[in-house]
């Protein structure tokens, strides 16, 4: 106890050791004074008692000395000399402080950036309680395709399992909100089993969420609406909750507002209880369309959990083999499904990547250092030889490198915070889930304190222990000219030659997305075309329950169209041009099948006639569809050239048919399908080489969600309103959205290769910077330390040009080393991430010499000065030496 | 001739000059404590101030601004109950430890 009460006293007396000083001074001084006044009534002249008072009183400093000593901690004092000497030190050398703050706090900035992004993606969790008790369950077939669970089966599991608080299902799609004096509005929406929010602990911020009463066949129809949904449609207005609307058609009743961020792996903003999705409690059980995730209860292990429902899948296997012999469940914790693992091969790259940075920039920092101890040598070795001990001296050499890493840790910070921001605002706003937050949390402090105290070892230490252990008297003797100098030029040798190789991996991989992106199609002049604007329709289950509906709609929208202006061509398609596309399996008739896991697949995107005229492209070969096409009879289709080239290489291509599997692996392929056209590529997929696509006729079987495709040179706004205005003509309840010109289509989509060629450029940058300094650095440590040999070269006849060339030939060694080893790395590193385009390579001849280019630039960056220095050496002075 | 003080006792005698005459200021103890021995101790008087540093940080006794007879502002220490129960304890360890010297003394003489 008492112990304890000294340490915090003394720990105070530490935090206010001014006050405590004063305190005493003052009270000396008037325990002198009384006692002098006690003499002087006693007798005695005032000077003398003044004396006899300082006697009596005994030596004053020793005792405040052993009053301080008894007061704090006499380590934490003497570091705290040592900080205030090292942050003297350091504001009399402002160069080398601010060079080193802040090249050490640009590595630690990225690093810390690197990390809140690898946080936010793989090890932060999702925003709900205990997000790691939460699992998440779905099906695997035999050949391993993931699908989620059918109603039959996840009321039987949830209904089985005793490890579980509760089973919650959901299944996503869009709604149509309308019916409430607005305009319809489509939003995302999702049906959900009525604990779903319980599950995951959201309140409802007004009304309520869903009742196991809500939740029944045949249940009066109730929503729950996110408070942005509810604040643009309604102005958040609370008379709202209550209030009946129409949703895809069926009239329901607003029963509560939850929050955006409501923990819920999905986009919805509306959502209704599941069993009021239509047929969906009469649906078979190998209808596997149902996401489901469930909490652990409390008490119960999750590997119990996980094995209790493989276990009850497993059964149902045996009772149902008509619909689940080859189904078996996969569970896993919801955070591995929805967020990336930091194990994968790409987080791990960028780790490395993270490291690497922070490495270079402590390896530049330890070239400083050591040139400023060879400088500092002398003092060093003073204060050695008048008794420092090397424990204090190293010591003092680590608190100057903590005072650094300090300072660089704050730099690093602001460098993290507004990259971080940077790479936000690079993402467009709705690109990403809601989960994705890059704010900073305790991790990525955590992480931030901990590399730059690590760097301090790095940076810090070893050029502290060579200093600390250098030779009193040689140095004193020599004036610390040649102290260490050998073996410190092949560190720094070592440290550049790694710098060098990181710029090399980055740079060549720059190379290559910029090869990528140069290598264009012809068709890619499509996405830079204003004029061809799209917007995408929903038609609602509820009034289109048919293939016929659904296409009766689409024809007399698109007769509609033409009737407008006939000189504006318009189409649907199921998928967008760089929007991706639905892969298939195909056979090609006449030629032999694909062997057995050997797939041939395909994208297939369904289209009505003029298609490709609304792009803007003609075909290659044969015709577009037409409006039979699709009927009985007339089963055709077109193929593109990547198509044409992959499957029929060298053979003729009209006229050939070709047979496509669904994507549901349980209906049977579609019926032969004629080839009637060859379209050029276009680009379905960032940064790939064109895949096959097959179009196929929209009629047969239309899309409920499509993409409405006009082109023409009126203004994109004009276009946009004369489509709705169509499309509500025919169904007024119907909205579209997502209307954009086709260059924002690709714009919005491309945002992941367009924030990783950003990221990318970022780092090569900051390593191209950071070699490029550290080559600047050691090169002028180099010619300084040879002012004297220079000097005696050119007092023999040296030329200025000659002097230069010895530079840069020290250089060119150094680069060349960098070079060959960045090769290798680059090799390596392709090997571990094989790249995108199989024709061009990281680490091919024209990257390569791309780089080499680079290179050079950069050492004639870093050569200017010092070889101008050393043209400039006076050889009188320097053989004179200093 | 006077002695030195014995090792450990200073802060026994500031407690108990304390404990006996209420709060005093530096010279206040020091004097009433020389004053006691009645010149059979040499103190310097400056080392009550370490003394009364280490009795005021384990919490025996506290201290407070006052005036002082020559009107000016002092320190005034005075001791706490938990000072109190340690000066009844370093008491009566203190007679026990005389009492042993003494029987040792005697019993050796």
């Amino acid at each position: 106890m008492t112990g304890i009460r000294v340490l915090i006293s003394r720990v105070l007396d530490l935090l206010f050791s001014g006050r405590r000083e004063r305190r005493l001074d003052e009270e000396i001084r008037n325990h002198l004074e009384l006692l002098a006044d006690q003499y002087v009534a006693d007798g005695m002249a005032p000077i003398e008692a003044r004396d006899a008072a300082r006697r009596a009183f005994g030596g004053v400093e020793q005792m405040k000395e052993s009053y301080r000593d008894q007061r704090g901690l006499p380590l934490v004092d003497a570091l705290r000399q040592d900080f205030r000497f090292a942050i003297r030190l350091l504001n009399r050398n402002r160069g080398f402080a601010i060079t080193a703050v802040l090249v050490l706090g640009i590595g630690i900035g990225v690093n810390n950036m690197l990390f809140t992004i690898l946080n936010t993606h793989t090890l932060r969790g999702l925003p709900m309680p205990a997000s790691h008790r939460v699992l998440w369950l779905s099906t695997v077939d035999d050949r391993g395709r993931e699908r989620g669970l059918s109603f039959a089966d996840y009321q039987d599991i949830a209904d089985g399992v005793q490890h579980y608080a509760g089973l919650a299902a959901f299944e996503g799609g869009p709604m149509v909100i309308a019916g409430d004096g607005r305009t319809a509005d489509r939003l995302d929406g999702a049906y959900v089993t009525a604990n779903a929010f319980d599950l995951i602990e959201i309140q409802p911020l007004l009304g309520r969420s869903f009742a196991a009463s809500d939740d029944r066949p045949g249940a009066a129809g109730v929503a729950v609406l996110t408070r942005t949904a509810w604040e643009s449609r309604y102005g958040a207005d609370a008379g709202a909750v209550g209030r009946t609307i129409s949703l895809n058609g069926v009239p329901v009743t607003l029963i509560g507002i939850v929050a955006d961020r409501s923990g819920f792996p999905g986009t919805a903003q509306i959502w209704m209880p599941l069993t009021q999705l239509p047929g969906v409690t009469t649906r078979t059980r190998d209808a596997r369309t149902l996401q489901v995730f469930g909490r652990v209860a409390d008490g119960a292990r999750v590997d119990e959990a996980i094995a209790e429902v493989t276990g009850i899948a497993d059964r149902l296997s045996g009772e149902h083999p008509a619909t689940n012999r080859n189904t078996r469940a996969r569970v896993v914790p919801i955070n591995s499904r929805f967020l990336g693992n930091a194990r994968d091969g790409v987080w791990r790259a960028f780790i490395t990547v993270g490291f690497i940075v922070v490495l270079i920039s402590c390896a530049n920092v330890a070239n400083l250092m050591l040139d400023r101890s060879l400088l500092r040598a002398r003092e060093l070795a003073i204060r050695a030889s008048v008794g420092g001990s090397r424990r204090r001296l190293l010591r003092q050499l680590l608190v100057e490198g903590l005072v650094i890493a300090a300072f660089g840790a704050g730099t690093g910070l602001l460098v993290a915070i507004g990259g971080v921001r940077v790479f936000r605002r690079a993402i467009p706003a709705d690109a990403l889930p809601y989960w994705f937050d890059y704010s900073l949390d305790w991790r990525v402090l955590t992480a931030l304190i901990a590399v730059s105290a690590a760097t301090v070892l790095v940076f810090a230490l070893v050029p502290a222990i060579q200093a600390s252990r250098t030779d009193v008297l040689t140095v004193l003797k020599e004036g610390g000219r040649s102290a260490g100098a050998g073996r410190r030029r092949v560190v720094a040798t070592m440290f550049l030659a790694a710098q060098l190789a990181l710029a090399v991996v980055l740079l060549a991989h720059l190379a290559v997305n910029v090869r990528l992106d140069r290598s264009g199609l012809a068709s890619d002049a499509i996405f830079d075309n204003p004029e061809i604007v799209t917007a995408a329709v929903t038609l609602p289950p509820a009034s289109y329950p048919t293939a016929t509906a659904l296409s009766a709609f689409y024809e007399s929208l698109l007769a509609r169209l033409h009737a407008v202006n006939s000189q504006v061509p318009a189409a649907i398609a199921s998928t967008l041009p760089a929007s991706g596309g639905e892969p298939r399996e195909v056979v090609i008739d006449g030629k032999r099948g694909p062997d057995q896991g050997d797939e041939q697949t395909t994208l297939a995107i369904a289209i009505t006639p003029e298609y490709f005229r609304a792009l803007g492209l003609a075909l290659l070969q044969g015709r577009e569809l037409q409006d039979q096409d699709g009927n009985p009879g007339r089963e055709n289709a077109i193929v593109n050239l990547a198509f044409a080239e992959k499957f029929l290489g060298g053979e003729s291509i009209l006229g050939r048919r070709i047979q496509l599997g669904t994507a549901d692996p349980r209906s049977h392929a579609t019926g032969w399908l004629t080839i009637v056209g060859v379209a050029p590529d276009i680009r379905q997929r960032r940064g790939r080489t064109p895949e096959p696509v097959v179009y196929t006729p929209f009629r047969p079987d239309p899309p409920a969600t499509a993409a409405l495709i006009v082109r023409s040179p009126i203004d994109s706004s004009g276009l946009v309103a004369m489509l709705r205005q169509q499309v509500q003509a025919l169904d007024p309840a119907l909205p579209i959205f997502r209307a954009r010109t086709l260059p924002q289509v690709r714009r919005d989509l491309d945002w992941n290769g367009r924030v990783s060629n950003g990221l990318f450029l970022f780092l090569a940058f900051i390593a191209v910077a950071l070699a490029t300094f550290g080559l600047y650095a050691v090169t002028t440590h180099a010619v300084s330390q040879e002012r004297h040999e220079i000097g005696i070269r050119m007092a023999l006849g040296a030329r200025t040009h000659q002097i230069i060339a010895r530079v840069l030939r020290r250089l060119l060694v150094q680069v060349s080393f960098g070079f060959a080893a960045g090769v290798v790395c680059t090799m390596l590193w392709e090997r571990m991430f094989p790249p995108g385009d199989p024709n061009i390579h990281a680490a091919d001849p024209v990257s390569l010499t791309l780089v080499a280019l680079a290179l050079v630039g950069l050492m004639t960056i870093a050569a200017a000065v010092p070889s101008r220095r050393a043209s400039r050496v006076d050889p009188l002075l320097a053989i004179r030496g200093e | 001739m006077s002695s030195e003080v014995p090792y450990g006792t200073l802060d026994l005698m500031v407690l108990k000059t304390l404990a006996g005459m209420g709060p005093l200021h530096g010279y206040g103890i020091a004097r009433r404590i020389e004053q006691a021995a009645a010149g059979a101790l040499a103190l310097n008087q400056g080392t009550i101030y370490p003394a009364l540093l280490r009795l005021e940080q384990k919490g025996w006794i506290k201290s407070d601004w006052g005036t002082s007879e020559n009107n000016r502002r002092a320190r005034f220490y005075a001791i706490t109950a938990a000072g109190r129960r340690q000066l009844t304890k370093e008491t009566a360890l203190w007679a026990r430890t005389v009492s042993m010297v003494n029987r040792l003394l005697e019993d050796q003489s």
